[in-house]
């Protein structure tokens, strides 16, 4: 089984961490390390390459067309294993309901806001809905088409955004006391976290090899280099007040570059290409539930199924993205009730499969002897 | 066969989806650019019913200037935009701001609100408030048939920056120093009449610069004049290249003020901050001046001149206990490793510090024409 390679992989995980790199991290850092908060990327960093030595001694010693799935149900024992994938699918789909409304809602609130989000809604669950009727390898492999040209439009808008900084907004440093900077550290941490979690899934059809550890703390080190310019150039225009205060002050930034003072409003090109992002991490993770659910039911689809096709279990894909669609309605459209999802209820459910669910498998497994 | 048919059947629900821009279009916010309004100067004034909003259009073929009144600035725009019924008038691309003075002085949060939620306006637009006068004046006065505010505000802004006395701050800007320390500087304009000046011949008004509308609490609280205005920039390393005049006994001397250096240090007494240093240093060239004048003595009146607008300035920010020259930011940019409390402590301590002011100038060229002394 060898669908795609290591390198796609990581593609997948830059682009899936491009939606709430944008949305979440610059403000919910900001708001809890003030000033410093461009100095949370380097912080929450040593604690994403202890998670990626983890997942990599978790993944070590799985055989060909294992995944992370796979290797939850051979730790923790058919019975337990299935509950923690159950648990892990319904963290995934409440995920992609979430992701549903966020990404509707970022739309409206940046762009269109005579429209309502139902219309992004439906758009992007047909999208992934088909994405994950298809084969893993077409969503990995939209990933790697991408991310070179997301990475170039993200350098770009970073490096007009950076030349109009104030230096001044992005001090003091706190020197005694650190607590607010690992603080902020803590949703950079939270979402890699679950980036990785999410990619390890869709490793049973990547080939077997050595280093993996290795491979993902080299990408690891450009992403937060990346983040930190990200979160420079918005406070530093700003102000750490500002930006914590603003729904979306990535895309309030974007509104104010110009380009070589010919271009600009270049915010709904923008926002527009960051359908992609969210396309990925939906698609994603509703391949990740479906997945999960699969393993739970012993089903075994083949990967080459047509689209319309539902033996084998592929049933399961529409009951899933139903789910979604029900939970991506469901959601209040209160502002305050969404960020209280975006800012605890999402990290909490997510903290609780990548810090708590996935070790104690690990663990359980560790002394069965399984893995 | 059955996927060819499939096939076909997506291609042709894709194709129905993009049935063009206009009207029936799922995509609802398309406008024709021909039936748009282009905005590029928007003024606020407080008026009895709550709020009025002015709008000039630039632009080079027709100019519209259009000011409505109500209880929300949301619902004078819509207000506007029914007298304008061939056209939607689009704030996408404001230019300029410009806020009247008593609408400054009762407070500034309703507008600033406004800009940072609009989906169409940008937080890097330039701020002005009129002094003397409402923004309505500046915004529906100014020009004629030919150019608008927005043609006067552009020039006025190519020559602040040309001149380097005075800083423009954005609508960004004024935002982040109000979220930092609870004060600001936004750039003051007042209206006047054409025909004061030279060539103008017209009813028309012009706008001229007016140093700085101090801003506390997010209320306009007092004004640097433009004289003084000059002192801002120095202290925030901002000044210059500009043109001054020096005048003395003797007589008086044009100079162009190059580059200048302002260092702060804090002055401790018992591990408490108690005063600022203020060091500056000038470099300037001479421009013109007359036969009796001394280049030392147009140095020492250079030193008191550049002296008094600092101590003018800062004897402000002191009485107000209101930090718009972000000195508090600058000491931090200074000592980076520092508690982030000092921005509090700093604003409690502001009345009571004592201000060292320190200038050293220096002449340096004097262009072309070299001459022998004559004192």
């Amino acid at each position: 089984m060898n669908a795609y390679n290591r390198r796609q992989l990581t593609a997948l995980a830059f682009v899936f961490s491009l939606a709430p790199m944008m949305r979440l991290i610059p403000k919910q850092s900001a708001a809890a390390a003030q000033s410093g908060c461009w100095l949370t990327p380097l912080a929450a960093l040593p604690f994403i390459i202890l998670y990626i030595v983890f997942l990599s001694c978790f993944l070590k010693n799985r055989r060909s067309g294992e995944g992370m799935g796979e290797m939850i149900k051979r730790a923790a024992g058919n019975v337990p294993g299935s509950i923690v994938l159950v648990l892990i699918a319904c963290n995934a789909l409440f995920y992609c309901g979430f992701i549903l409304r966020s990404g509707a809602d970022r739309f409206v609130s940046s762009i269109y806001p005579a429209a309502t989000s139902t219309p992004f809604v439906f758009v992007m669950l047909i999208l992934g809905f088909i994405a994950a009727l298809g084969p893993k390898k077409a969503i990995v492999r939209t990933a790697k088409i991408f991310s070179p040209i997301l990475a170039a439009v993200l350098v770009l808008v970073l490096f007009f955004g950076l030349i109009t900084i104030d230096i001044s907004n992005l001090f003091p440093l706190p020197c005694g006391d650190m607590t607010p900077i690992f603080k902020g550290a803590v949703p950079v941490f939270n979402i890699y976290a679950a980036v990785l979690m999410y990619c390890s899934f869709l490793e049973d059809q990547s080939s077997i090899e050595s280093g993996r550890a290795k491979h993902y703390i080299l990408w690891m080190l450009p992403v937060t280099l990346l983040l930190t310019a990200d979160i420079a150039a918005i406070a530093g225009n700003f102000g750490a007040p500002l930006t914590a205060r603003l729904t979306h002050p990535f895309f309030t930034m974007l509104r104010d570059i110009t380009l070589f003072n010919t271009i600009e409003r270049i915010e709904a090109f923008v926002v527009a290409l960051w359908v992609i992002p969210d396309f990925i991490v939906f698609a994603t993770a509703l391949t990740v539930a479906v997945k999960c659910l699969l393993l739970v039911f012993d089903f075994k689809p083949p990967e080459d199924a047509p689209l319309w096709e539902m033996k084998n279990g592929r049933w399961l894909i529409p009951l899933c993205g139903a789910i979604a669609a029900a939970v991506a309605f469901t959601l209040s459209r209160d502002f305050e009730v969404m960020q209280r999802y975006s800012s605890f209820v999402v990290p909490a459910l997510n903290l609780t499969v990548s810090l708590g669910l996935l070790p104690l498998c690990f663990i359980v497994g560790k002394l069965r002897k399984t893995i | 066969m059955k996927r060819v048919l499939y096939k076909c059947i997506g291609a042709v629900l894709c194709l129905s989806l993009l049935a063009g821009c206009s009207s029936g279009s799922i995509y609802s916010n398309y406008r024709e650019t021909e039936q748009l309004m282009v905005v590029q100067t928007m003024g606020f004034d407080e008026s009895p019913k709550g709020f009025s909003v002015s709008v000039s259009t630039g632009g080079e073929e027709k100019i519209t200037r259009m000011a409505a009144e109500a209880e929300s600035i949301t619902l004078a725009e819509q207000k506007m935009q029914d007298y304008s019924a061939a056209e939607e008038i689009f704030y996408a691309h404001t230019s300029y701001i410009a806020i009247g003075e008593s609408a400054a002085r009762s407070g500034l949060s309703h507008y600033m609100d406004f800009i940072g939620r609009s989906t169409q306006m940008r937080m890097d637009t330039p701020l002005f408030v009129v002094t003397g006068g409402n923004a309505s004046e500046l915004v529906l006065g100014s020009g004629n048939e030919e150019y608008d505010a927005t043609d006067v505000l552009k020039s006025l802004e190519r020559n602040i920056s040309r001149r380097g006395d005075l800083q423009i701050f954005t609508a960004g800007e004024v935002a982040a120093q109000l979220d930092r320390n609870g004060s600001a500087l936004i750039c003051a304009v007042r209206c006047v009449q054409a025909k004061d000046s030279l060539y103008g011949s017209q009813e028309e008004l012009t706008a001229v610069p007016d140093g700085y509308a101090v801003i506390k609490d997010r209320k306009m609280i007092g004004r640097i004049s433009y004289h003084d205005a000059l002192a801002v920039g120095i202290i925030q390393n901002k000044a210059g290249p500009c043109r001054l005049t020096v005048s003395s006994d003797e007589g008086n001397a044009a100079l162009q003020l190059d580059d200048c250096i302002c260092r702060l240090e804090p002055v401790y007494e018992n591990g408490e901050l108690r005063g600022l240093s203020v060091d500056v240093k000038l470099r300037t060239a001479l421009l013109e001046r007359g036969d009796a004048v001394n280049l030392d003595a147009v140095a020492a009146t250079l030193k008191k001149d550049i002296g008094l607008r600092l101590e003018n300035v800062l004897k402000l920010s002191k009485l107000t206990g209101c930090d718009f020259l972000q000195l508090c930011s600058r000491l931090q940019v200074k000592q980076p490793f520092s508690s982030g409390e000092i921005q509090g402590e700093f604003q409690e301590l502001l009345p009571h510090i004592y201000y060292i002011i320190n200038v050293s100038a220096e002449i340096d060229r004097s262009f072309d024409a070299d001459r022998e002394e004559n004192a």
